[in-house]
C-alpha cells in the first residue's frame, strides 16, 4: 500500500472573475522512501497541490472542490482539523520555498525548531532542547548551542533553509514536501542542500516530494517525475522516462528552452504563447494552443492521463493514439 | 582585437561600518568590489557569475557611479571616468544603461509604458508628442511589445513582459553599453528563454556590449563570449566562455561549475560533484591569503599566506586564473 495516495484532487478559487480551478483532477501515489519530483512553471498549481494537502489552503477564497488523499487510511482532504494537526509537523514535515520569510523573525531559532517536539512529543523544554541541538548539528550547523539562541536575520540563507530542514525532519516524519526548497539559493548551496535532504532522507526512510521549476534537481535526486501544467498532470514516469524520452510535447519544449540544450549563439527554442485563463474552462488538451504538434483532435478532443505498459503516462492525445514520437525523429537534432 | 570601450583597472568599492550612537566611529570596512580590473570590447557579451554576496552588483552599480569606486580607475573609451564631473556623469550613465534584476521593482507602478520610455527618450532630445509616441512605439516593437499596450500600467504585464519594457527603456538612450544585472533570474525557463534571445539579437543588431550578471551559469554560457568568475569581492578566473567550461583553472570555478544541475537523469547521477562545505566568508573580514582557501578542497598551507595574483595561464594566454595551484594535475584532470 502506498503511504500518500492522493486521486481526483481539484482546487478552485473564487474571485471576481470568476472560479479559477488552479488544481485539476491530479492523482498520484508515493510509497515510503520514494522521492517524487513535481515541476512545471509559475502557475501551474505546483504549490497549492501541496497546500491543499496539508490543508493550508485558505479557505474561502479556496475550495477543495473533490478528490481523495489518504495517508496511512486517513483522508487529509476530509478528516477534522484536530487530526490534521496531529499528523501536520509530525508525520508530514514541509520545507517552504523562501527561507527568508518563512521563518518568525520575533523568535529565537530555537525556540521555533523545538515546536513539534513540545507540542507532538510532549518533551520537556529541556529535552525538546538537546533534541534541537542534535538536529542543528545533524544539518551541518557548526556551535549549536549558541545558534539556538540567536535569531533569524542572524542566520544566511543557506543556514535558514538548514534550519527549515531541521524542523521538517525534527519528528522523523513519513513525508516531507518540499516545495521549492532551493529557488532562492545559490547553485553552490543548493547543492549542498540537496545532498542533505537525500542523506536525512536516507537515514529516515521518509517519502520526499520536492517541488521546483529546474528540471535538474529533479534529475538528480527524484526517482518518479510528475510535470504538471494548468493544474493538470501532463506527464508521469520515472525521472528516467520523462527527462530522456519524454512522452509530451510540454515537457520536450520545456527542456528545449533550457540554455544547456542549446549551443551557444544559436536562437533558443522558446515556446509561442502564454499558459491559458484558468477561470475559463479548457476544452481537449491545456497545452495545445502552444503545442508544435498540435492538430485539430488537440484542440476539440477529450485529453486525458494515459498509462502506458510501462508506467510511463502521458496526456498527449497523439501520443496516447500512437501517430506521434517525440524521441526518435525530433529529439535527434540537441543532443548537449 | 575589438576596440575596448570599457575598462576597469584595480576597482575597490569599500562601503564603510559605524559603529556608536552618540560617538560614531568607522569600524571596519566591507570590501564589496575589492580590486577589480576587467574590459569590455565593442560587441563582446562578458559574463559575469558568482554566489550572491561576491560583489556582482556592487560592481555593476559601480560602473554606473551608483556606488563611486573608492580605489582604481574606470576608462570609457579611453578617457578617464573614475571622478566625472557633474556633465560627464550624466553623459556616463545615457551611454552605459543597466537592466535589474526584478521587474517589479524597477518599473515605476504609476507611470505608463508611454511614460517610462517616453522619460528616456527625451533625456537625449527633446521631441513633439507625436514624434515621441512614433519613437516609444518603434522601440516597443523592437523588444516585442504590441503598441496597443503603449497606455497601460506595468501590473497589467507579466513578468516576461516587464522585463522587456525596462530593455525598452534602456535603448531609449542609445547606449554603447548595456549592464544587465541578472536580467532573467526572475522569471521561469520558458519565459527566460524569450528574453534571452531578445537579449542577444539587440547585441548583435547594434553591436552593443553587454556585462550579463548572472548566478546561472548555463544561461551565462549560452549568451557569454567571455566569463569572469567572482568570489568575495575579487575576480578568481577570466577567459573565453568554451575554455573556462572546458578546462576550469580555479577550483572555485570547478565547484560551480558541478553545482551546476543537469537536466539528464543519467549523466546527472553518474558525474561526480564537489560539494563546497559552509557558506562564503564575510567580505569585512575576509580571510588572509587566497579569499577561497578555507573552503577549498585542494588548498595547501601556502594558500592561507599568499594572495595568488589573476595571471593569465602559460599554456593558454587568454585564460586568467588566481590559484597558486593552477598548473597542478590534481586540480586541472
Amino acid at each position: 500500500m502506498p503511504l500518500l495516495s492522493v486521486t481526483n484532487l481539484s482546487t478552485s478559487f473564487h474571485s471576481r472573475r470568476g472560479t479559477v480551478r488552479v488544481v485539476n483532477s491530479v492523482g498520484f501515489n508515493i510509497d515510503k522512501g520514494e522521492t517524487l519530483g513535481i515541476a512545471g512553471e509559475s502557475g501551474s498549481g505546483k504549490s497549492v497541490l501541496c497546500y491543499s494537502l496539508t490543508g493550508l489552503v485558505p479557505q474561502p477564497p479556496g475550495t477543495i472542490e473533490s478528490g481523495e488523499a489518504l495517508f496511512d487510511g486517513c483522508d487529509l482532504l476530509k478528516c477534522t482539523t484536530e487530526k490534521l494537526r496531529s499528523i501536520r509537523g509530525n508525520r508530514i514535515g514541509m520545507i517552504f520555498q523562501d527561507p527568508m520569510t518563512s521563518l518568525n523573525p520575533y523568535l529565537s531559532i530555537g525556540s521555533q525548531l523545538v515546536e513539534p517536539l513540545t507540542i507532538h512529543r510532549g518533551l520537556s523544554k529541556k529535552e525538546a532542547s538537546a533534541r534541537g541541538i542534535d538536529a542543528l548539528t545533524e544539518v551541518g550547523i557548526q556551535d549549536a548551542p549558541r545558534r539556538m539562541r540567536q535569531f533569524p536575520h542572524e542566520f544566511s540563507g543557506g543556514m535558514r533553509q538548514r534550519v527549515m530542514i531541521a524542523m521538517a525532519l525534527i519528528n522523523n516524519p513519513d513525508l516531507v514536501i518540499a516545495d521549492e526548497p532551493t529557488t532562492a539559493l545559490d547553485v553552490t548551496v543548493q547543492a549542498q542542500i540537496l545532498d542533505l535532504i537525500g542523506a536525512l532522507q536516507h537515514k529516515h526512510n521518509s517519502a520526499v516530494i520536492l517541488v521546483t521549476h529546474d528540471l535538474g534537481v529533479i534529475a538528480g535526486i527524484c526517482k518518479r517525475v510528475m510535470i504538471m501544467y494548468a493544474g493538470r498532470v501532463l506527464e508521469s514516469g520515472s525521472a528516467g522516462q520523462v527527462l530522456s524520452r519524454p512522452r509530451h510535447p510540454y515537457t520536450f519544449a520545456l527542456q528545449k528552452s533550457m540554455p544547456a540544450f542549446t549551443k551557444r549563439g544559436n536562437e533558443l527554442y522558446t515556446i509561442p504563447g502564454a499558459p491559458p485563463d484558468l477561470s475559463r474552462e479548457i476544452i481537449g488538451c491545456p497545452f495545445a494552443p502552444r503545442c508544435e504538434f498540435k492538430i485539430d483532435k488537440c484542440v476539440n478532443g477529450p485529453c486525458q492521463l494515459l498509462v502506458h505498459k510501462d508506467g510511463h503516462a502521458t496526456a498527449c492525445v497523439r501520443i496516447n493514439d500512437g501517430d506521434l514520437l517525440l524521441d526518435t525523429k525530433y529529439r535527434a537534432g540537441f543532443t548537449e | 582585437m575589438q576596440k575596448i570601450v570599457l575598462e576597469m583597472d584595480g576597482i575597490r568599492t569599500h562601503f564603510p561600518l559605524y559603529r556608536g550612537l552618540i560617538v560614531r566611529r568607522q569600524r571596519g570596512q566591507v570590501r564589496a568590489v575589492d580590486g577589480v580590473s576587467l574590459s569590455l570590447a565593442k560587441g563582446e557579451v562578458l559574463g559575469l557569475v558568482g554566489e550572491s554576496g561576491c560583489g556582482k552588483s556592487t560592481l555593476a552599480r559601480t560602473i554606473i557611479h551608483l556606488a563611486p569606486p573608492t580605489a582604481g580607475k574606470l576608462f570609457l573609451h579611453g578617457a578617464d571616468v573614475t571622478n566625472p564631473s557633474p556633465e560627464n556623469l550624466a553623459a556616463v550613465r545615457s551611454n552605459v544603461q543597466m537592466i535589474f534584476q526584478d521587474p517589479y521593482a524597477s518599473l515605476d507602478p504609476r507611470m505608463t509604458v508611454f511614460d517610462i520610455i517616453a522619460e528616456a527618450v527625451l533625456i537625449k532630445n527633446r521631441l513633439s508628442r507625436k514624434k515621441l509616441t512614433g519613437k516609444v512605439v518603434a522601440l516597443m516593437e523592437q523588444v516585442g511589445l504590441a503598441p496597443e499596450f503603449i497606455l497601460k500600467y506595468p501590473h497589467e504585464f507579466s513578468g516576461g513582459q516587464r522585463q522587456r519594457i525596462a530593455i525598452a527603456r534602456t535603448l531609449a538612450m542609445n547606449p554603447e553599453i548595456i549592464i544587465a544585472d541578472e536580467p532573467v533570474s526572475a522569471l521561469d525557463v520558458s519565459i527566460q528563454a524569450q528574453i534571452i534571445n531578445l537579449m542577444a539579437h539587440l547585441c548583435r543588431q547594434r553591436g552593443l556590449a553587454m556585462l550579463f550578471i548572472s548566478h546561472d551559469l548555463s544561461v551565462v554560457k549560452h549568451v557569454s563570449m567571455r566569463i569572469a568568475v567572482m568570489y568575495l569581492g575579487k575576480i578568481m578566473e577570466t577567459g573565453p566562455s568554451e575554455d573556462i567550461f572546458a578546462g576550469p583553472r580555479h577550483p572555485y570555478t570547478k565547484a560551480l561549475l558541478s553545482a551546476m544541475p543537469v537536466a539528464d537523469p543519467e549523466k546527472e547521477r553518474s558525474r561526480k560533484r564537489i560539494i563546497l562545505p559552509g557558506d562564503p566568508p564575510s567580505p569585512i573580514n575576509p580571510p588572509p591569503g587566497c579569499p577561497f582557501h578555507p573552503r577549498c578542497p585542494f588548498a595547501q598551507k601556502k594558500c592561507a599566506s599568499t594572495i595568488p595574483p589573476l595571471e593569465p595561464c602559460a599554456d593558454k594566454p587568454e585564460q586568467s586564473a588566481a590559484c597558486v595551484r593552477k598548473y597542478d594535475d590534481e586540480l586541472t584532470g
